[in-house]
């Protein structure tokens, strides 16, 4: 019965391969047209995971347990999945380029996938252990995930960046392939405003953590590993954001310096669950 | 112009330079990391037995089973401030004497000369151009001026000063942040209270065996109770407390897991609970003479045996041991031999093993009590922080997302009408500002369209 929003979760992760696919074509094949249907599947594919999420949320009090499907790791899954789609959408309203859809996608397609086929993936709604009762919780979850979507398409966008100036230095063939592709300055500054973005939902996301911990338990902080990532991954944002206000970095170490705040941002995310022990063994 | 420095200007220039913030956000960092591999507060013994004594003694030196906490951590952090203040202070003046200079006047050559520009001629005088612009400029900027001087006009307007100032606030809020950590661990403690239902305490146990610190009143657990999910998993747990103060009542209050109760500057947190058997009376029996005699003994707490030397503890305590229901473990030291203990089973009297040496041993009665175990805390830092974080997400809002944009005009009269030179700049959002400038340029021009219709 608890299986509606399951079933329909794991038909968005073809969706969502649909609609990377589409935007890796409408790219290498220059078509205009593939790219349009491209954001019309994108645009289905987070229509598709609101409903999954929404109806989670409804069977969760039919079961008598509610609460926000933001508890356990196939959840954040899902919602990392959300985050990532609609940060890149509304992106791609707001400058027009259709060129960066194929990695933001195609990590929400990856999300999906390990969420919905992964072996020993617990997508039961369980019920929640008292200390996770809380609206900071929910405040916190929200703003961090947010964040971390800023983050990969910012890293996305790097990753772009990197592979058109190697292109653009050698005049390889390749490279017609990445006319489409906004010119260097704009990937910069999209790269930028980006990541400003999720830096401040970084920051929202580890105050709201804050206070949700004092008032679970009397600290603020605790140093624990999850909390400690963090903070690596927000110190390694505030060193891209100051070298590049104060000390004029522009360009590929931009590029780079996205690539490595996502990765701590996956490090975050998995490796503390899978290396590392600590409070935040849910999710 | 850098040899000629002194050594405490070049010191200075050091404290201030961004590259020292790099550094040490590079530092902070990569330390962290260290600290996340190293198990933060394992034993020496479980540090020796997984570096091995070698790599532990370089642990021990650096801290580094207590890093977040040890000297050079902490000098990290004050340098951070440091070069936060020295920062600020220099960079502060320079950033309100150009925001005094932006609101100057500037003339047509230095106009023409700036990265976005434009170049509109209207077709009527420079005075009606005046009064048609003016209002435009009024609605889309906060602040402008204009001046006139035979016949030609000059205007500046602007809006988002704050955006250049946001900076300094975030900046203000990281140093409330780490002041308010340092008020909490000068003035503040964490520590724990198990209480028992229906009793009091009057003094917590500080964490990581720092000792004991009175309360200044008595709390006392009046109810505790604890629901569970169908599936054994605790659903909610909560402690009905009482505050006493001279053996009076003074405030009741429940206390749920996210939900404390903050008395006289200390909080109390639902953390765990438990059971524990109270009032525990055993029946001591001497297997010589089976002489038997009831004794009171508290949990856990060494007793003198009447009329002996000898001393007894309950140990510890079991729901169901084997299929033989509940039992205590119980100790005792007896005059000139080794200390021992043995498993007392409360049901059955007989049992072999209720005995240490001739003391035969048995359970008269007790009761299992719910015990709450409470986090106490006093941190008075922690509105500190709270302002810093509210700063913090506030000012970052204002530096990063209100940018300053400025506008310069310059007329001069033309035989067929007006000449209007208009630029401008913003220190951030570039695109979106030459997407503003452009509709302002589009809108001076559109005017020109409406006054020739009334010509
Ligand atoms: C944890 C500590 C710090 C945090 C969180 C932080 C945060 C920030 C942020 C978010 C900005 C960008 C504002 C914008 O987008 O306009 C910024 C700018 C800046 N920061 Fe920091 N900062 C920190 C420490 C420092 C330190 C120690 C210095 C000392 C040199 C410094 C110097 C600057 C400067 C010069 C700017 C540029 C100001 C401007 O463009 O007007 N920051 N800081």
């Amino acid at each position: 019965m608890n299986m509606t929003s399951s079933l329909l979760l794991s038909v968005v992760t073809f969706i969502l391969l649909g609609a990377a696919l589409c935007y890796c074509g409408g790219w290498l094949f220059r078509r205009e047209l593939l790219g349009k249907i491209a954001t019309g599947i994108a645009w289905m594919g987070l229509i598709v995971l609101t409903v999954g999420l929404v109806l989670r949320w409804v069977e969760s009090y039919r079961l008598g347990i509610g609460h926000a499907p933001l508890s356990n790791f196939y959840e954040s899954l899902v919602f990392g999945a959300w985050s990532v789609v609609l940060v890149y959408l509304i992106m791609e309203i707001r400058y027009r380029s259709r060129a960066l859809g194929v990695f933001p996608l195609a990590l929400a397609f990856l999300a999906m996938a390990y969420a919905s086929f992964s072996p020993g993936m617990e997508s039961q709604i369980q019920p929640l252990i008292p200390a996770l009762k809380s609206n900071w919780l929910i405040a916190h979850v929200i703003t961090c995930f947010l964040g971390y979507a800023a983050f990969a398409v910012a890293s996305g966008i790097g990753i772009l960046y990197l592979i058109k100036c190697r292109a653009s230095a050698s005049n390889n063939p390749g490279s017609s392939v990445l006319r489409r592709v906004p010119n260097i300055k704009t990937l910069d500054e999209l790269i930028y405003q980006n990541v400003i973005f999720g830096f401040l939902l970084l920051s929202v996301g580890i105050i709201t953590g804050a206070v949700w911990a004092n008032s679970a338990w009397g600290t603020y902080w605790s140093w624990d590993p999850k909390e400690t990532w963090s903070l690596i991954t927000w110190l390694v944002y505030a060193l891209m954001l100051h070298s590049r206000l104060v000390r004029g970095w522009h360009g590929p170490r931009m590029a780079w310096l996205s690539i490595i705040g996502f990765a701590c941002v996956l490090f975050t995310y998995f490796g503390v669950n899978f290396l590392l022990s600590g409070l935040h063994s849910y999710a | 112009m850098g040899h000629n420095k002194t050594f405490s200007e070049r010191i200075h220039d050091f404290l201030a330079s961004v590259r020292l913030t790099l550094f040490i956000f590079g530092a902070l960092a990569a330390t962290s990391i260290l600290g996340t591999l190293i198990p933060q507060g394992a034993t020496t013994e479980q540090r020796l037995s997984q570096y091995g004594p070698k790599l532990n003694a370089l642990i021990e030196l650096l801290d580094l089973a207590d890093m977040y906490h040890s000297w050079w951590f902490q000098v990290l952090l004050i340098l951070l401030s440091i070069n936060l203040i020295i920062c600020s202070l220099r960079r502060l003046p320079k950033t309100l004497k150009s925001l005094e200079a932006a609101r100057r006047l500037i003339g047509p050559t230095r106009v023409q000369k700036m990265q976005t520009n434009t170049d509109i001629r209207l077709a009527c005088t420079p005075a009606e151009t005046q009064r048609v612009i003016a209002p435009l400029l009024s609605k889309r900027f906060s602040y402008s001026s204009w001046r006139e001087e035979n016949g030609a006009w000059q205007a500046v307007a602007e809006k988002g000063r704050i955006g250049r100032l946001g900076a300094y606030f975030i900046h203000l809020s990281v140093l409330l942040i780490l002041v308010g950590a340092l008020l909490g661990s000068i003035f503040g403690f964490k520590g724990f209270v198990n209480i028992n239902e229906k009793e009091a305490k009057s003094t917590v146990q500080l964490r990581g065996e720092k000792g004991t610190v009175p309360l200044g009143f008595e709390i006392r657990c009046d109810k505790f109770t604890v629901d569970f999910y169908d599936t054994g998993a605790p659903k909610e747990f909560r402690s009905d407390v009482s505050i006493l103060e001279q053996g009076k009542i003074v405030q009741q209050a429940a206390i749920r897991v996210n939900d404390p109760f903050s008395y006289k500057g200390m909080t109390f947190y639902q953390s765990t609970y438990g059971s524990q058997p109270t009032g525990i009376v055993l029946n001591l029996t001497d297997l010589k003479t089976s002489e038997s005699k009831r004794l009171q003994v508290p949990f856990r707490q060494a007793v003198n045996i009447p009329g002996t030397k000898n001393r007894l503890v309950v140990m510890d305590f079991a729901q169901n041991i084997g299929t033989f229901g509940p039992a205590f473990f119980v100790a005792m030291a007896q005059e000139n031999k080794e200390p021992a203990g043995t498993w007392v089973v409360v049901k059955e009297p007989d049992f072999h093993g209720n005995k240490i040496g001739n003391t035969g041993i048995g359970v008269i009665e007790y009761v299992n009590r719910f015990y709450t175990g409470l986090q106490v805390t006093k941190d008075p830092g922690v509105w500190v922080i709270y302002i810093g974080f509210i700063l913090m997400l506030l000012s970052m809002i204002i530096a990063m997302y209100i940018s300053h944009r400025r506008i310069w005009l310059v007329f001069s009269s033309e035989s067929k009408g007006t000449r209007v030179l208009m630029a401008g700049n913003a220190n951030k959002h570039i695109l979106a500002f030459e997407r503003e400038f452009n509709q302002l340029t589009q809108e001076i021009s559109d005017l020109d369209l409406s006054e020739n219709e009334h010509d």
